[in-house]
């Protein structure tokens, strides 16, 4: 008796055992398959050759242009704002 | 009508006849008290609070100054890290030490000694002259070695680009070269510039300091006129791009391998 419900125990905790194993996998394989599918979509993928790659990498240049510009607008207004008098008028 | 414009006018007038005479009438009062100021006791006292009042004045503009900037770098989305830190210590420090200053010039008890205290509220922070574009100066030559990094990504896919759509022709070819060219110029402009800007200390040679923060400057624009240049560049081979019919795949890969 004692060793039917001492198997029925241990054969459960196996099963639990299992089943959490299964669901760790099943997360593990969710997360990479993001991670996979937002690299994809990636600007970078560009350097693969063909014209079906072409517009991913021509947005890519958009993109970068648009960081360029941004770059160089707060550049230009530091350097304005350096060249500024200073505010109580003693050149100090 | 008009005489509401004539009063507008004179009201304007008058204010600013007030706002011209506070500053020299507080120039006075710190600079050199005058004579008949030192002829009594109660004049004297006038004298030292008015000059400690100008100068407490001085150092909270100075304090505002420093908390602007603080404000500027942490809002910064191109400071680099090691410049953020050093910017940061060094406004820190300046912050404590006008703090200090301040309680000193409150409890001095001559005009003479509140002077030298403005003496060195100027001479020893330099807040105006150096500390003000060293933040300024250090955000845009990062923000423009950013620009740089940025604009040679973007040669390298546009390279690709061109090569894919058939090949490079001598016009695209020449606008790569330019902006190459350019990304090389601003990066040499830059070189060196937030090493230099960063070392600068504050002293009583306000022409050398001057001089120091100037040539950063000029560096520094030199530079983003390059870096526009290469923008330029840029967007032009990008329209050609464009307007570039894509070739096979096959010819495609061979044109991209041959150019890399």
């Amino acid at each position: 008796m004692i060793k039917t419900v001492g198997t029925a125990v241990v054969g459960a905790l196996l099963c639990a055992a299992l089943l959490a194993g299964c669901g760790e996998k099943a997360a593990a394989a969710g997360g990479s398959g993001a991670g996979g599918a937002q690299s994809t979509s990636s600007p970078t993928a560009a350097g693969n050759p063909g014209a079906a790659n072409e517009p991913s990498g021509a947005a890519a240049v958009d993109s970068e242009l648009n960081s360029v510009d941004q770059q160089l607008g707060a550049a230009g207004s530091d350097v304005a704002k350096a060249t500024q008098s200073p505010s109580d008028g003693d050149g100090s | 009508m008009k005489a509401l414009v004539r009063i507008s006018a004179m009201a304007a007038g008058a204010a600013l006849a007030l706002v011209a005479a506070l500053p020299a009438q507080a120039d006075s009062s710190s600079a050199s008290p005058s004579p008949s100021a030192a002829s009594g006791k109660g004049a004297a006292k006038d004298s030292l609070s008015a000059a400690q009042a100008l100068v407490t004045s001085r150092i909270d503009g100075r304090l505002s100054t420093l908390q602007a900037l603080t404000t500027s770098i942490n809002s910064s989305k191109y400071l680099a890290s090691a410049d953020k830190t050093t910017l940061a210590n060094q406004i820190g420090s300046d912050t404590s030490g006008l703090t200090a200053l301040k309680s000193k010039v409150a409890s001095e008890t001559t005009v003479a000694a509140v002077r030298t205290d403005a003496v060195a509220m100027v001479d020893d922070y330099r807040v105006y002259l150096l500390m003000a574009p060293q933040v300024r100066l250090s955000d845009a030559l990062d923000a423009e070695a950013a620009a740089a990094t940025t604009l040679q990504n973007a040669y390298t896919k546009l390279s690709t680009l061109l090569s894919q759509n058939g090949g490079i022709t001598s016009a695209e070819q020449s606008e790569l070269s330019d902006m190459q060219a350019q990304i090389n110029a601003a990066k040499s402009a830059d070189n060196g510039q937030i090493a230099t800007l960063l070392g600068l200390k504050p002293g009583p040679d306000a022409s050398s300091l001057t001089g120091s923060v100037k040539a950063v400057s000029a560096a520094a624009k030199s530079a983003r006129g390059d870096l526009v240049k290469a923008r330029a560049d840029a967007k032009q081979l990008r329209s050609a791009v464009k307007s570039a019919k894509p070739s096979s795949p096959a010819a495609s890969a061979s044109a991209s391998s041959s150019a890399s």
